[in-house]
């Protein structure tokens, strides 16, 4: 599928125990639909909104390198009275590559890759905004955590993926969970920041990484990484999730005869634009919950994470 | 010498939006300042100059070009920078937008709801519901005042059009620059006074005040006009008016006010004799400065030339190098073209 796999194999005696961390590598853009008089007509790949590309910066992917352009829109008085008002429809902005038609023809061909190509930015306060931090940023999370397991000892492997084709239906996951075949599972993704305009469950920015709760996810498993952030005295707020998570930890779930599944969360502001914000702390704060997590990895967790033991004695008796 | 590539691209990313276009002030002094003699920056904020190769008999004529950008500014904090718009803004660009904030250019992007929680929502949002995110609670900084200009994202697209910020006054600046760069090379029997102007975008209120001040018997002002050569709706048959790299864009009519006829046939008539590309644009568009400036002394004969602009109000516009060249062009023969008996009615 071309989803990427680190091996990091652990200390402990063949065969060891495999858990999986799953983090999406792919982000929304668009795909040249048509090309009209140098112009570039797009389609949507896996949810770009049209109402917050006009006027940035984008790259067309075609066979013989990148051209950058601008995401054009009819200008004011060209507006019929429908449109006026209101924000473009993905029908009505087209990519502008300034260069003559016939080479726009000869260089662009439909179904080339655009993506938004603008800089990650810094703002104040460890806060950075820019494009795919869904999921670039939890992506970074799996790279702080294999850090920090560099320092820790750790018995069981672990797979870590990078996986494509989360906003187009989780394929990539759903391929590896499959092919890796892992005792145990950790998946992440981005979640939603307080702003104006997202209601339900928010978590601000730098306040630490949540945990799911809910269908998608291993009840005991949800347990043992609660209790991995109170070992560590780390705030881990929890997110409730009753039923579909809309993350690669949906896929994961149900892959073979069903894999305990988690999803810890990045606080995101302004998800799906290029103005994604996330705090650098969060990256950070995850990296070291995964990894510690990970070292208490041991021969028994497996019989702990089932949902009855009925012929044993409970923890707290 | 520096190109007039190299000249834009500094332009473009300078910050001046309306009642604060310093930066930019300073960065055309020190283009320019070589060539002027009495170079003033005068209580609006302009800055107008007699060119030192002027002829002190001939006609006094003034050329102007507007310095400002379209912009916010900022008017509280309640956790995110509470904003209002400075200039005609259009919404459609405001979304996800990445901006500079204050004179230390602090970086912030203007917050947009997430499509999973805001789908279906299309209606532009008013102004006073705009807020920027600067990362840190608070106001991070910002003082109450501050100005917000759009960051661009500056590129050469191939050989001829470069993209772009603000590129509506500042291809008019360098087209300026360029042009005095010219005179002083290869003098005019011209008394010849350039002004690049604050505020064009608050009613072009500087550009009378630049006029007030040199008293021309004659006015060119150069601009941006924007494009309409785009993707239209099936049933609309309207053929665009101006195109990128169509030419300079002669303006007929204005939102109020109409430029001077026979200095406007002067420019076309020069146009044709030179074969310099142009396109008439009738498009009433809502430029004031030659209104402004033609109704100043006893009236002013005032004619704007306007270099062509995709997407003028975003903050990734579009232009054409050749059509700045071609304009630079016009205007110089257009000068050298100019008889006294012209400007009399």
């Amino acid at each position: 599928m071309g989803s990427l796999v680190a091996y990091k194999y652990g200390s402990g005696s063949e065969p060891r125990r495999k858990i999986m961390l799953c983090a999406h590598m792919d982000e929304i853009g668009m795909m040249v639909r048509q090309v009209e008089d140098g112009f570039v007509h797009v389609a949507d790949i896996g949810g770009t909104d049209s109402r917050i590309v006009v006027g940035k910066p984008v790259l067309v992917h075609t066979r013989t390198g990148a051209l950058q352009g601008v995401v054009g829109v009819r200008a004011s008085q060209m507006l019929s009275e429908d449109e006026r008002g209101r924000y473009p429809n993905v029908n009505e902005i087209f990519v502008d590559l300034g260069l003559p038609a016939e080479e726009v023809a000869a260089r662009v061909q439909i179904g080339d890759i655009i993506t938004m190509d603008v800089p990650l930015l810094d703002l104040q306060g460890q806060r950075v905004a820019g494009k795919a931090m869904d999921d670039r940023a939890c992506v970074a999370v799996v790279t702080a955590c294999l850090d920090a397991l560099q320092r820790l000892k750790h018995t069981w492997d672990v797979l870590a993926v990078a996986s494509v084709q989360e906003e187009v239906g989780l394929h990539g996951a759903r391929a590896e969970a499959y092919r890796l075949h892992p005792e145990i599972a950790i998946a992440l993704d981005v979640t939603f920041a307080p702003q104006p305009g997202v209601s339900g469950a928010t978590f601000e920015l730098g306040s630490g990484v949540p945990l799911a709760l809910g269908a998608n996810f291993h009840p005991a498993l949800f347990e043992a990484i609660k209790k991995t952030a109170e070992r560590l005295e780390m705030e881990l707020p929890i997110e409730p999730t009753p039923m579909a998570s809309g993350t690669d930890a949906w896929a994961i779930q149900v892959s073979r005869e069903g894999i305990p599944t988690a999803l810890i969360g990045v606080p995101t502001r302004n998800m799906h634009t290029t103005v994604e914000t996330v705090d650098l702390r969060d990256i950070e704060r995850g990296g070291r919950l995964l990894a510690e997590f990970i070292a208490g990895l041991d021969e028994k967790f497996l019989a702990d994470i089932v949902w009855e033991k009925p012929d044993q004695p409970t923890e707290s008796a | 010498m520096p190109t007039l590539r190299e000249n834009l691209k500094q332009l473009s990313e300078a910050v001046g939006v309306s009642g604060e276009e310093r930066e930019v002030r300073q960065l055309v002094l020190s283009l320019v300042k070589d060539h002027l003699s009495d170079a003033v920056t005068d209580a609006m904020g302009n800055l107008t100059g007699r060119l030192k190769s002027s002829a002190p008999t001939g006609v006094r004529v003034l050329i102007g070009a507007p310095m400002d950008e379209v912009g916010l500014m900022v008017t509280g904090s309640n956790g995110f920078l509470n904003v209002l718009p400075v200039g005609r803004l259009d919404m459609r660009y405001l979304a996800a937008a990445r901006v500079l904030v204050g004179a230390e250019k602090a970086n912030g992007v203007l917050l947009f709801a997430p499509i999973h929680k805001s789908y279906g929502q299309n209606d532009l949002p008013s102004a006073d519901s705009l807020l920027i995110d600067v990362g840190a609670s608070g106001k991070g900084g910002a003082k109450v005042g501050d100005r917000v200009a759009f960051a661009g994202s500056y590129a050469e697209l191939g050989a001829d059009v470069v993209r772009g910020k603000a590129l509506h006054s500042r291809a008019a600046c360098a087209v300026l620059i360029a042009l005095i760069e010219s005179l002083s090379e290869s003098p005019l029997p011209l008394d010849i006074h350039v002004a690049f102007t604050a505020q064009s975008r608050v009613y072009g209120r500087g550009a009378l005040v630049a006029a007030n001040r040199v008293k021309p018997q004659a006015a060119f002002l150069l601009d941006g006009a924007d494009c309409d050569d785009l993707p239209r709706l099936p049933d609309d048959s309207r053929l665009p008016m101006v195109r990128l790299g169509g030419g300079t864009a002669l303006r007929v009519a204005e939102g109020i006010g109409v430029p001077n006829r026979p200095l406007l046939e002067h420019v076309r008539a020069v146009a044709r004799q030179h074969s310099l590309p142009h396109q008439m644009d009738t498009s009433e568009a809502y430029g004031t400065e030659n209104a402004l400036v033609s109704q100043t002394q006893a009236g002013v004969p005032t004619v704007t030339l306007s270099i062509p602009v995709r997407y003028l109000h975003s903050p990734n516009g579009l232009v054409s190098l050749t059509d700045l060249e071609h304009t630079q062009r016009l205007l110089r023969e257009s000068l050298a073209a100019l008889t006294p008996d012209l400007l009399e009615n």
